[in-house]
């Protein structure tokens, strides 16, 4: 535990819930207050009776001074299910570019490791505070390692509830380390299809996918999801310094592309950059999802305890 | 137009490898990112597995291309063709002699033959150097093989015309030297032709180029200015010339001592010469001042010999005691020595003999006074004295050991000179041996004693038969020039322009000046009793000073004693300013003054200026990149 979170910040997240817009229907009953009516003991409302209505929930005591019969409404409690998302992809396992190649000078004398907090890192730190929170409210958890190493299939944590399976939640988040990429749209979709308690889920990725996400998205939304998307990027990523002939091998794919690195080339890639990210939000405001920048240079407590908190995901 | 050399040419080929770099593929560093996703539309170079690109229009090949081209031109020494008035290797011989100052054209001569020569140097192409000598009584080089303009222009500008005749045999020695060692040199001789043709010439082996400067003959001279004694007093002799070829009416005026003497004005036919001779000029006379100016139509363009000067008995007559019982051989000699005036006494007469101070020099003749004089003493045979003690007399003494080079044994020739007998003395510390016989008693022995010369002779003339030799008179003059240099003008009152004068100083510790007629004066440093005055340029009265510093004994310790010379342009070759078309040289080819030469003049230096200007721009393309301007971008879009 010790490695992702440690004892202080944990119990400075204790407190703090998810806020869902939608109460899903479980198996099991919830510490969620739902809109719809159930069996809890708090009272809600009165309606008519109508044929066919359980004669348990008739109040008598109303029937015996009008003569005439009132159902007694209570409110419902669910529970919510917590799906984590996490793309393992190698992209997401990089630091940013070596200082020596870069503007600021060698700062780290030409290691291969970038400046800044590994991407992959940084996302699992933020599902682990997450699904902490999610158990912590009594809340189910389920987490996928997209494209994570380790055979076809992702690695997923089962429907998990209970404080007490803190550690277990977090130890298979440390587990999880890189693999190759592949298709997220396809994954998204096969999630989608997989998933019999949709609820709020948490996709964090840096989304460098060729073909795109917004398929498996709206496969996900179909499956009745309240999606956010937590989009992890390097500084190095959003605003690029590299000065220089290279050739950029790509972590995931492993291809080669020759590039002369001047200052109208930075130009070009941060307007290519920002119309990218420009169709991301847009999509994302259509679609009601969640859409939350985050470069690995805003420390994760900011994060959690405020930059969440300010856009109303966690209360 | 052309180049040097062409084969510069071929380092063109460098465009080969310079084309062949761009055409390579640029090594890259290999840097891992997360994704290629973005940099994928960025990507300008596109990759290619041969190691070899398609070349592109790149700003830089086209400016290293440019600049390449640019330095090739540069190394091959481009040029075009011109007329210059020589080339290769220049020899300028710039006439400095008195003549120059003539002012037939303005500014005068020598200022108009600066800049003819600054016209040649203006012409010179890379590959010509030039050596500038002035000619004077002697050369002067100013500069030697040079091929930097502003150096050969400020050397012309050092150059100052000098009132010397000039000198132009040394200076063609010198020339036809250089000549020699150049194959293809130019001599250009810019002068008026005023020196001696007569003597032997150096022939030239170089193309000889004349800058003819001067257009007049018209110059009026006194040639000779001379006073001579006679019974009704001192006659003055005045010679004139006119070189021009016109005749010519002068005024003439003489002063004598400052004054008004005489003024008349003598018509001078056209070449032809006038002498006249002034008479009853007073008998107190000094110093004349002869001057001439044309008057009515006539010119004059040279002024410097216009004007002369003359002295009448430099130096004053120099008194001499001679104390002896009798001596044929020196009253003969001392009566008949010019400038000198003699009283004989005997040694009886010496003591009571007043003023004994006021001569020059004492001779004691087998004599030796109680005290001892302060003058200059000549002893001969002196008896013995604590001053010059003597052990005895030697018996036929022979002049074995002679010091030859003491301006005392100068032009004597001692060693035939047969002696009787002669004083042993015992020399004194001042006093050096000048000659002596084999055993080293001295027979002539000199010293000066606290700055008092004295001179001795060990034996009497009398038992020796020098009296009789050629050598007594050089010796007997020697001995009164080393004693008394009071005729330290060794009668020369007169020099030409640039000639030096020495004069020899009565004791080491008299100081001689001279105040030349511009003012100025000069103290002389002696070496070994001469004292040498070189600088006499300007013509005119030159004043010689010179502080007497007598012995402590002496009632006077410093007497101030002053005489004269002058100095006078009579140079005919100087005064004669007519311009010649020949100089009369032997072996060479004689251009006229206007005749040009073919010359190939390199313009190297805008092109390496251009070269720097690429250079520049070469960086700036690299470092700031390079856009056209939007206007263009525009209508290359339209086309």
């Amino acid at each position: 535990m010790a490695r992702l979170l440690d004892e202080e910040f944990l119990r400075k997240i204790d407190r703090l819930t998810l806020v869902s817009k939608r109460v899903r229907v479980g198996s099991l009953k919830g510490e969620r207050r739902s809109l719809k009516r159930g069996t809890s003991v708090e009272f809600a409302d009165y309606r008519n009776y109508t044929p066919g209505d359980d004669l348990r929930q008739v109040d008598w005591n109303i029937y015996a001074r009008l003569e005439k019969v009132f159902l007694k409404l209570f409110e419902e409690e669910e529970e919510l299910t917590l799906h984590l998302l996490l793309d393992c992809s190698r992209s997401m396992d990089w630091s940013g570019a070596p200082e020596v190649f870069t503007e600021m000078g060698g700062a780290t004398g030409g290691s291969t490791g970038g400046p800044h907090l590994n991407k992959l890192l940084y996302s699992k730190k933020t599902t682990a505070a997450l699904a902490y929170m999610a158990l912590a409210a009594m809340d189910r958890v389920t987490i996928s390692g997209l494209n994570a190493k380790g055979g076809t299939n992702e690695p997923r944590l089962p429907l998990t509830r209970g404080k007490n399976q803190t550690l277990r939640v977090i130890r298979f988040v440390e587990d999880l380390s890189s693999g190759a990429g592949t298709n997220l749209n396809a994954t998204l979709r096969a999630y989608a299809n997989q998933t019999r308690h949709p609820g709020l889920l948490f996709l964090i990725s840096d989304l460098f996918a060729p073909e795109g996400c917004f398929e498996g998205l709206k496969a996900l939304q179909a499956a009745g999801h309240e999606i956010t998307l937590l989009h992890v990027l390097s500084p190095d990523e959003v605003n690029p310094t590299l000065r220089g002939d290279f050739k950029l091998v790509d972590s995931e794919t492993g291809e080669s592309q020759d590039v002369s690195i001047n200052q109208k080339a930075l130009d070009l890639y941060r307007q290519e950059f920002q119309a990218w990210q420009h169709e991301l939000v847009e999509f994302s405001q259509r679609r009601a999802i969640n859409y939350i920048h985050v470069e690995t240079s805003t420390p994760f407590e900011d994060l959690v305890l405020h930059y969440l908190r300010r856009r109303g995901l966690v209360t | 137009m052309g180049l040097l050399f062409p084969f510069a040419l071929g380092l063109l080929a460098l465009a080969l490898p310079i084309i062949i770099f761009y055409l390579l593929k640029v090594r890259r560093e290999e840097l891992t990112v997360s994704s290629n996703f973005l940099w994928r539309k960025v990507i300008e170079d596109k990759q290619a597995n041969a190691p070899w690109q398609k070349l592109q229009k790149n700003w830089l090949l086209f400016l290293q291309l440019l600049l390449l081209l640019l330095l090739v031109l540069v190394l091959g020494r481009p040029f075009y063709a011109s007329e210059a008035q020589a080339t290769g290797n220049i020899i300028v011989l710039l006439d400095g002699s008195a003549g120059m100052q003539a002012t037939d054209v303005a500014p005068n001569r020598f200022t108009k033959a600066k800049e003819e020569v600054k016209s040649i140097i203006s012409g010179m192409g890379g590959n010509d150097q030039m050596t500038i000598v002035l000619m004077r009584s002697f050369p002067e080089v100013l500069t030697s093989n040079s091929t930097n303009k502003n150096e050969l222009n400020a050397a012309l500008d050092r150059a100052k015309v000098s009132n010397e005749p000039a000198n132009a045999r040394a200076a063609l020695i010198l020339a036809a030297a250089s000549a020699d060692r150049t194959p293809g040199t130019t001599v250009v001789f810019a002068s008026s032709g005023a020196f001696a043709r007569d003597e032997d010439l150096p022939p030239l082996k170089a193309r000889l180029k004349l800058l003819k400067v001067g257009q007049s003959d018209a110059n009026q001279a006194i040639t000779a200015l001379r006073l001579r004694e006679s019974g009704g007093g001192p006659q003055l002799f005045i010679g004139l010339n006119n070189y021009s070829t016109t005749p010519a009416r002068i005024q003439l005026q003489v002063l004598v001592d400052g004054k008004s003497f005489d003024t008349r004005e003598i018509q001078i036919g056209g070449g032809e010469k006038a002498d006249l001779t002034l008479t009853d000029l007073p008998l107190t006379t000094r110093l004349v001042d002869a001057r001439l100016k044309p008057v009515g139509n006539s010119q004059d363009f040279l002024a410097l010999d216009n004007e002369a000067w003359t002295i009448r008995n430099a130096g004053t007559p120099q008194r001499v005691l001679l104390v002896t019982p009798g001596n044929t051989f020196l009253e003969t000699i001392l009566s008949r020595l010019p400038n000198y005036k003699l009283t004989k006494i005997s040694p009886d007469e010496y003591e009571p003999l007043k003023s004994k101070e006021s001569y020059n020099l004492m001779i004691l003749d087998s004599f030796m006074p109680t005290s001892l004089p302060i003058n200059s003493l000549l002893l001969i045979n002196a008896p013995n004295t604590p001053f010059l003690p003597s052990s005895g007399t030697i018996n036929l003494p022979t002049f074995a050991r002679l010091e030859q080079t003491d301006p005392i044994l100068r032009y004597t020739d001692l060693s035939d000179v047969a002696l009787s007998k002669a004083q042993k003395y015992t020399l004194p510390e001042w006093a050096r041996v000048v000659a002596a016989d084999s055993s080293g008693a001295a027979l002539i022995f000199a010293g000066d004693p606290q700055g008092q010369r004295v001179l001795g002779l060990a034996f009497d003339l009398h038992d020796s038969d020098l009296g009789v030799k050629v050598s007594w008179p050089i010796l007997l003059i020697n001995i009164l020039s080393w004693l008394q240099p009071q005729g330290a003008l060794d009668q020369v009152t007169e020099l030409n322009p640039g000639e030096p004068i020495s004069f020899t100083a009565g004791s080491p510790t008299e100081q001689l000046s001279v105040q030349p007629p511009q003012g100025g004066a000069q103290t002389l440093t002696q070496n070994k009793g001469i004292a040498s005055f070189t600088d006499t340029q300007f013509t005119g009265v030159y004043t010689l000073t010179r502080r007497l510093n007598l012995p402590a004994t002496a009632t006077t310790r410093a007497t101030l004693v002053t005489d004269n010379f002058v100095v006078n342009l009579f140079s005919p070759l100087a005064s004669n300013i007519k311009p010649l078309d020949d100089l009369g040289l032997q072996g060479t080819v004689t251009q006229p003054s206007t005749a040009k030469v073919n010359s190939e003049r390199e313009f190297w230096w805008p092109i390496a200026l251009g070269a720097i200007l690429v250079l520049m721009a070469e960086w700036w393309v690299f470092y700031r990149g390079f856009k056209l301007p939007a206007r263009w971008s525009l209508r290359k879009a339209a086309k």
